[in-house]
């Protein structure tokens, strides 16, 4: 154990007397570990994000599609679906898209029915401005993209067109402030009679059902009994929705790693050119240390002891570095990279969290390939022979 | 103590720059004696003193010190018994310019078992022995030459070795410092240590504490 | 194919990993044909000085694999998450062919790495490089495995289908269910805890009564003792340890200890588990070496000691952890027992 300590103790001493030569390489290390750990903890971000959001939904949706495209569904299938065993609720809901030409956004309606408690979900979400959730005709909530939109404030009214060229004025009588801004950030809330006109749908149609399933564990089977008895719909499955989120947003990350990694490649390359190219100066030193008794392993573990040193510390840099910019300054430019590109951009700010496992995962992309690198420089150097020194070839 | 038995040494054999530093050379130092090799440069002397140092594997022939073989040591254990019983001052000083004083007089320490409350001790004890208490903290290269030579002693004698050897000691001496040296391992070999040094210098092989004086020319020995 | 971070991880350490190990592959060729420990010729100091380098990679190597091995199971539970029926890292296993057996390999590779480093360990503290031909002739085995790691590593990934249905835990170690997991899930829990606390101190008994003998069929019989308790800890842990420490007598999974809802406690065991048989297989190992002469014997004899004593410490605690996890369970339910 002293012995270790000792080394360290050298080698600390050591890398202060080349400290701008090794702040180079140390700031060049950090800003690659920057680049990765921005990378994961974003998507992780994004992903816990996406998670809460997806929690909040039904266990089964069931659309109706036409030539592959979504259209209203004939609300007496409400009544088919109460024959299929282990569902507990059927909703029928009214939502749609509403296209504002002048800032080129779309808005999301979604119609709530006070009797039938439709949107259950988004009891969840907590809402400013109202107690519980209880809309009359001409009353809105709007989501926070929407007020910035139409720079709009609680008490002031919203218009909108209907399908048959009308307007019509809503009051906005609360605003989500979202759990996740990621659902409700251009959502309007009307009461579903307002919804349907302005969606215009017909009476007797909804947009779709919200299904709830009693047994967890069943809803792979119901799902299929749903497609049995309506042929033509399609069953889209919570769990399917999750697991489409997380690929689409794993995939967009390791995607920007690959590319990333090219770098990395070339930090490698340039690690092992440095640490290869042993100074005379260097050289002499290290002869040094041997011919007064220091053997190859000491010289090794000092070696050690300065890549653990450099890699590290360059490490905790970029982790710091990555986590403000984030969690603090919102990923700025990285996050349409993963998230992608839209007009109503939720600015969303991102759930602080660092685990283990992405640490795990940054340690082996970054400081791994580093020590790897630097094997092989290091016993060379510490293979120096001291009769070189003594002779002084 | 050092016995050297037909040993040669012939670096880069077989290719055309092949050089015989050392050729056949026997030779043996009792314990607690003194020992000069002298002869121009080129002469071998280093080479020699680097084979009884264990410094480097002779191509043939055979050292023992104390009785025991140290020319087919594997690497490891020729520097564990360098650690253990060989202190060396070399020609060119060989100190880490921009290190304090101290912290090169405890290089030798350092992979050792021992506090660093032990080392601190030792490296005071031996500073003391030098009379450099007072310039411990200073760089070594604001030091005078004859400065740096007392560091070298100093470090030579960190671990404690039976075995001192000294490759020109006073080379970059005036006559008045290698005459203070040679008092100083003179003192050394009052202790017990047994002393080998190579120089061309009569203040060095002329001084009375000096027990035997052999020749080297052309890798060859020869005694006086 | 699924490409996620923790793949990409996977991928970068496996590779930096084999070019090393391939590396060491390459000197152990040059050292097996052209060592002559009598030689004072520049080449064999050469060769001296690469058997450092080789040493040195392999001790690099096992640290990466064993972050390789937590890193796998990180990201088989990521992967679980995409792949439809795989609930943990079971059913990410169960996704292809190459699954399990990558698995295995990667353990395996583990433990020859472990057990080549105690040959290094032994031969580092030799005079004359007595054991290095012999270290570096199984060197030319072991390098090679780690190719074969990556390769199944490669496969598996490249085979993940998220189209494709698996199997979750509750599946594969289900109680008369089809397959070896589900055979021994269906042990009987109570007949398995005599034999595992039957066991224990037969082991404990062998080990501390052969720790002052220190012959060599005592040493043989510890090690083998050792291979047989530790393949009977892994029934134990998936017969009756992981249902008390899931509080659910129908769930056997041996891979989701290592979540946090249970408090990380499978690194606990597996380190203990794995710790205990590296060590208790040493002596009997080790005792191999000592016909090597004197100085390999007195070398190893140490060695044989250090790794006895702490085996046995570590079995001990091995022993105790879930015992305890039984204990406060069966304390604090008061409703009846978990089997019954």
């Amino acid at each position: 154990m002293n012995r270790y300590l000792n080394l360290l103790d050298f080698t600390l001493y050591s890398l202060l007397r080349r400290k701008w030569k090794i702040l180079f390489l140390m700031l060049l290390f950090s800003y690659l570990v920057f680049l990765f750990s921005s990378v994961l903890l974003l998507t992780g971000a994004i992903k816990n994000e996406a998670k809460k959001g997806v929690r909040a939904l039904p266990d089964i949706t069931i659309q109706r599609l036409t030539a592959g495209r979504q259209v209203p569904i004939p609300a007496a299938y409400g009544e088919k679906l109460r024959e299929v065993f282990g569902i507990e609720e059927i909703e029928p809901r009214i939502w749609g898209y509403y296209f504002v030409a002048s800032t080129q956004a779309n808005y999301t309606i979604l119609g709530y029915d006070n009797e039938r408690d439709a949107w259950k979900d988004l009891g969840r979400i907590v809402l400013q401005g109202t107690n519980g959730v209880s809309l009359g005709e001409g009353e809105a909530i709007l989501g926070e993209g929407i007020l910035k939109d139409r720079y709009l404030r609680l008490g002031q009214t919203l218009s909108l067109d209907t399908p048959s060229q009308t307007t019509k004025s809503f009051q906005v009588v609360g605003a989500f402030k979202g759990v996740t801004n990621l659902l409700t950030y251009d959502v309007i809330l009307l009461n579903q009679r307002d919804a349907r006109e302005i969606l215009g749908v017909e009476e007797g149609f909804v947009t779709d059902f919200s299904v709830y399933i009693s047994n967890k564990n069943e809803i792979t089977t119901v799902a299929k009994k749903i497609m049995q008895i309506l042929p033509g719909t399609r069953v889209v499955i919570k769990n399917q929705l999750a697991r489409t989120y997380d690929m689409v947003y794993s995939w967009r990350s390791g995607f920007t790693l690959i590319t990333l990694l090219g770098c990395l490649f070339a930090f490698a390359m340039m690690v092992w050119e440095r640490a290869s190219g042993l100074s005379a100066e260097e050289k002499r030193e290290i002869g040094i240390l041997k011919a007064t008794g220091w053997d190859t392993s000491d010289i090794l573990i000092m070696k050690s002891w300065e890549g653990l040193g450099i890699s590290f510390t360059s490490f905790v840099a970029g982790l710091i570095g990555s986590y403000v910019f984030t969690f603090v300054l919102g990923a700025p430019l990285l996050k349409s990279l993963i998230l992608g590109w839209s007009v109503l951009y939720p600015p969303f700010t991102f759930t602080p969290s660092v685990s283990l496992d992405q640490i795990l995962v940054l340690l082996s992309l970054t400081v791994v390939p580093y020590l790897i690198a630097t094997v092989i420089p290091s016993w060379r150097a510490a293979t120096v022979d001291p009769d070189t020194v003594i002779r002084g070839v | 103590m050092i016995r050297v038995m037909s040993v040669s040494k012939v670096y880069n054999k077989g290719e055309p720059n092949q050089v015989r530093a050392v050729w056949e050379v026997s030779l043996h130092v009792p314990q607690g004696e003194m020992a000069v090799v002298r002869g121009p440069s080129g002469s071998g002397k280093t080479t020699l003193l680097t084979l009884i140092g264990c410094f480097a594997r002779p191509s043939s022939g055979e050292i023992q010190v104390a009785g025991k073989p140290i020319s087919r040591l594997p690497e490891k254990f020729m520097t564990l018994h360098r650690r253990k019983h060989v202190g060396m001052m070399f020609q060119q000083f060989n100190l880490i310019q921009d290190l304090s004083v101290e912290k090169n007089v405890a290089i030798p320490l350092y992979p050792l078992q021992l506090s660093g409350r032990l080392i601190d001790e030792r490296v005071d004890a031996l500073l003391h022995m030098v009379r450099l208490d007072k310039r411990r903290a200073f760089p070594v290269k604001r030091l005078s030459g004859g400065e740096q030579q007392r560091v070298a002693i100093a470090r030579a004698l960190a671990n404690d070795p039976e075995i001192v050897l000294a490759d020109e000691p006073t080379a970059h001496l005036d006559t008045a410092l290698s005459q203070e040296l040679m008092t100083m391992l003179q003192a050394l070999k009052a202790e017990g240590r047994t002393i080998v040094i190579a120089s061309h210098d009569p203040v060095v092989y002329g001084h009375p504490s000096v027990d035997r004086v052999l020749t080297m020319k052309d890798g060859c020995l020869s005694e006086v | 194919m699924i490409l996620n971070p923790w793949v990409i991880a996977m991928y970068v350490s496996l590779l930096g990993m084999t070019a090393l190990y391939l590396y060491a592959w390459i000197i152990s060729l040059q050292i097996v044909k052209r060592w002559d420990a009598a030689s004072m010729e520049q080449g064999q100091l050469m060769l001296e000085r690469r058997s450092h380098l080789a040493a040195i990679i392999i001790q690099y190597g096992f640290w990466i694999q064993v972050m390789s091995l937590v890193l796998f199971y990180v990201t088989l539970e990521s992967v679980s998450e995409v792949i439809p029926g795989a609930m943990c890292a079971t059913g990410s296993l169960q996704a292809n062919s190459f699954g399990f057996p990558s698995l295995f390999v990667k353990i395996a590779a583990t433990i020859l790495c472990v057990l080549w480093l105690s040959l290094h360990h032994v031969d580092s503290r030799l005079e004359d490089y007595r054991l290095t031909p012999l270290k570096f002739r199984v060197l030319l085995f072991l390098a090679p495995l780690v190719v074969v790691d990556l390769a199944f590593q490669f496969f598996y990934f490249m085979e993940l289908d998220p189209e494709i249905i698996s199997s979750c835990c509750g599946v594969v170690f289900e109680i008369e269910g089809k397959g070896l997991g589900a055979s021994v899930a269906s042990l009987p829990p109570y007949p398995m805890m005599i034999a595992f606390y039957g066991a224990i101190p037969f082991l404990l008994l062998v080990g501390l009564v052969f720790a002052r003998e220190a012959t060599p069929w005592g040493y043989y019989t510890y090690s083998g003792l050792g291979v047989l308790f530790f393949l009977l800890s892994i029934l134990a842990i998936i017969s009756f340890i992981s249902p008390y420490v899931y509080e659910a007598p129908t769930l056997h999974c041996p891979f989701c200890l290592m979540r946090q809802d249970y408090g990380y406690i499978g690194y606990l065991l597996y380190l203990l588990l794995f710790g205990a048989f590296l060590l208790s297989l040493l002596p009997g190992l080790l005792e191999l070496l000592k016909g090597k002469g004197l100085a390999v014997h007195q070398v190893v004899r140490g060695l044989q000691r250090k790794a006895l004593n702490i085996s046995l410490v570590l079995w001990g605690l091995f022993v105790i952890v879930p015992t305890l996890i039984i204990v406060v369970y069966e304390m604090r339910s008061g409703a009846g027992h978990l089997f019954d």
